[in-house]
């Protein structure tokens, strides 16, 4: 009778973690109860692609030529 | 409706986002905080005419010409999104910066209120300013706020429902800028700071002149001096790890492993009919290997504390100005120090604030070298190390954060060279905030809220590992169950036996616990801690001293675990330095966006973890014993190996470099001639 009990308890218990892991990484979130994040870290929307140089408004002092794609 | 919160970053824009909707984001007084657009309901009682209201927080920007991809994120919201209200947060301290951006937002035509926030600050500075005086200037309603006491939240909240269909006439309009010549964007930049700098004097009396150096720059010049405040940050960083590690931490860590080893005996004495498998897998398995991560709360938790009382009184953004010179000696920008001091807490937000970085391939190397910092999901590894092996010395912990700007450091030259990348002239301008009496109530929320998401990972991630590892170590192949003492025929054995034998030339011995432990720690870390209560059946790693009864009678930990000193700091080391977890992993793929560079990370990360693991044990064995450590043989062959890859690449590279060069001078020779 114990066993049962105790079958019974662990399931729910791992089968509640299993359902919050896949409940949450399913809405996005990157790691679970990361002890930084908060559940913060969702994976990001689409970034916008890089404005052309043209369009910055700030010059740069340095002499780079860090705008462009750099692999 | 939809509310868009801008604003210059660290003006106050998540902080009034989270008093208004009730929401916890995290806050933190330097940009790249906030790095993607969120969205929440206001609560019902700010919506007075009952629509809902969804307030959108957006990443920090001082343009809308964006250099980040996070500024994007803004520029490209309220340009494209257009959001009914703009609610623009302007850091009242800094009227002549924020108006910049305030006036590009008013020419998009949607209704904007302008929240002038940190209004307290500027009435303890003596610095006041009319917004009766402001709103005529730029059209526009202007509300004084105090995000942090959610003073004035109504007012800017009703002021921008009242504006819902509205146009919006801006006072400043610049058309006819050919956006392609960089000199003429330049012109219309100072023409509109012209226009803003000619509102200011209108509006705004200062009793303090920015000129006028003050008790706060004296301290400044202090803490940010190369050499005194680098001594000072590690001197900070061996307290807050000292009252952590070694003494508030473990006081409370002891109450809490009592309770812990209380339950766990109470359950095993209820389960005393039980099946043995079962016993075996509810109190060392779960109690004990779940148990012995949360015992290393208390600890984590008063870090957390530290951290964020250093982080609220300023100091923080101190230690990133000290350490910016450093690292961009290196080629990092030194805006790369900001994703490291986050990655302290967490790899993924660390790696996520590079976007703040706007050249690709100095993004990438953060991204890559973030890691490097030990995060809050080392700490129980840290602390079960030195604990067990250094008597609890706090000097392990502030070392592994020093070892890890080292690497950081090394691994960026490498970076570099491999990259066939120059070390170029980077700036770096963050803003200084204001010196201020941490909050001991914001730092036990965040403490707090760290503390649980800490308990919740323990419940989840661990205990599904935990009863995983407990029940391959409890079954051989055969599905029989195996006999106490026997576990190294298990299913856990076996699967991790191969991985032991790499991991010899670092510990000395084949040792197919630690070998699990290691790998499950790339599901997250504190399994390391989890997997090893399991494998060695200890539950207790925070008293010690209790541990000298174990089974076996007389055994410590250390004699349990079969390592050595310097076998224990080589593979805390590996652990530490090694990919930290697969969710990370995905933050680099998602920031990298380039299959090569992540392979390179991750490739790099495992080397570095594995050389540095193996260095520690032999050169520390050798000093010890006078004789290298067991697989000195085959690991110095890996890491041999290691290097003649890397120098086939950087010679690869320098190839390359040299063709490049050798046809540019060709084609330049060909045009002059």
């Amino acid at each position: 009778m114990t066993d049962i009990i105790v079958v019974v308890i662990l399931a729910v218990l791992i089968g509640a973690a299993l359902r919050y892991i896949i409940k949450s990484k399913k809405s996005g979130a990157r790691c679970i109860g990361c002890s930084a994040c908060e559940c913060h870290c969702k994976h990001p929307q689409k970034t916008p692609e890089k404005p052309p140089m043209a369009q910055r408004a700030h010059s740069e002092q340095s002499p780079c030529r860090c705008h462009g794609d750099e692999k | 409706m939809r509310i868009a919160f801008a604003g210059n970053p660290n003006s106050g824009k998540t902080t009034m986002y989270n008093a208004l909707t009730g929401r916890n984001e995290r806050v933190g007084n330097w940009a790249g905080v906030t790095v993607e657009k969120k969205e929440a309901a206001i609560k019902k009682n700010y919506c007075a005419g009952g629509e809902e209201l969804v307030a959108v927080d957006l990443p920090g920007a001082y343009s809308m010409s964006p250099f980040t991809s996070e500024e994007s994120i803004t520029s490209s919201y309220v340009r494209n999104e257009r959001p009914d209200v703009i609610i623009n947060i302007v850091d009242a301290t800094n009227l002549s910066r924020s108006l910049f951006f305030t006036t590009q937002l008013l020419e998009l035509g949607v209704p904007v209120v302008v929240a002038l926030n940190k209004s307290d600050i500027n009435e303890k500075k003596g610095t006041s300013i009319d917004s009766v005086a402001l709103s005529d200037q730029l059209g526009c309603p202007v509300v004084n706020t105090v995000s942090t006491s959610a003073c004035g939240l109504e007012e800017v909240v009703q002021a921008a429902v009242s504006l819902k269909g509205k146009s919006q006439k801006a006072p400043y309009v610049q058309t006819g800028v050919d956006l392609t010549d960089k000199h003429e964007v330049e012109k219309a930049d100072r023409r509109r700071f012209e226009f803003v700098n000619r509102i200011v004097p209108k509006v705004e009396t200062r009793r303090t002149l920015t000129k006028e150096r003050n008790v706060q720059d004296r301290i400044d010049n202090i803490l940010t001096n190369p050499v005194i405040g680098l001594i000072i940050f590690a001197g900070v960083m061996f307290l807050v790890f000292q009252i952590s590690q070694a003494w508030a931490g473990p006081w409370f860590a002891d109450l809490l492993t009592g309770r812990i080893d209380a339950f766990g005996e109470a359950v095993g004495g209820w389960m005393e009919s039980s099946s043995p498998f079962l016993q075996s897998l509810v109190v060392d398995g779960i109690i004990g290997g779940v148990g012995a991560v949360i015992g290393f709360l208390p600890l984590v938790m008063v870090m957390y504390f530290l951290i964020a009382l250093l982080e609220d009184c300023g100091y923080m953004a101190r230690a990133t100005v000290v350490l910016d010179p450093i690292f961009k000696k290196v080629g990092l920008s030194g805006k790369s120090v900001i994703p490291f001091i986050i990655g302290t807490g967490c790899a993924i937000p660390g790696v996520m604030a590079c976007r703040t970085i706007r050249n690709e391939r100095e993004r990438r190397a953060t991204a890559m070298l973030t890691s490097f910092m030990p995060c809050g999901a080392k700490l129980p590894v840290i602390a079960l190390f030195a604990g067990a092996f250094f008597a609890d010395a706090s000097w392990v912990g502030t070392l592994m954060y020093f070892v890890g700007i080292f690497l950081i450091l090394a691994c960026a030259l490498l970076v570099n060279t491999l990259a066939g990348y120059k070390v170029r002239k980077s700036y770096f301008i963050i803003e200084l905030p204001e010196y201020k009496t941490p909050s001991l109530i914001r730092a036990f929320y965040s403490m707090c809220g760290r503390g649980w998401a800490y308990i919740v990972k323990a419940g989840t991630i661990i205990l599904v590992c935990n009863t995983l590892v407990q029940i391959m170590q409890s079954f051989n192949w055969q599905l029989q169950v195996v006999e106490e003492g026997m576990e190294n025929t298990s299913i856990l054995a076996s699967v991790a036996g191969p991985f032991a034998y790499l991991l010899i030339p670092i510990v000395g011995f084949h040792a197919w616990q630690l070998a699990a432990a290691a790998v499950t720690g790339f599901i997250a870390k504190e399994n390391v801690v989890g997997t090893l209560a399991v494998c060695y059946g200890i539950s207790n790693f925070i008293n010690t001293d209790e541990l000298a009864l174990m089974d076996g009678a007389g055994s410590s930990v250390a004699a349990v675990f079969g390592l050595t000193k310097a076998a224990a700091l080589a593979y805390l080391m590996f652990n530490l330095f090694t990919p930290p977890c697969f969710a990370a992993i995905g933050a680099m793929n998602s920031e990298m966006k380039s299959a090569k560079w992540l392979w390179g990370g991750i490739g790099l990360q495992l080397g570095v973890g594995y050389a540095a693991g193996f260095l520690v044990y032999q050169i520390g064995t050798l000093a010890a014993t006078g004789t290298v450590g067991g697989g000195f043989v085959p690991g110095l062959t890996a890491v041999l190996a290691m290097a003649a890859v890397i120098i086939y690449l950087i010679r690869r590279t320098n190839r390359r470099l040299a063709a490049e060069y050798e046809l540019e001078s060709n084609s330049a020779s060909r045009s002059a001639a």
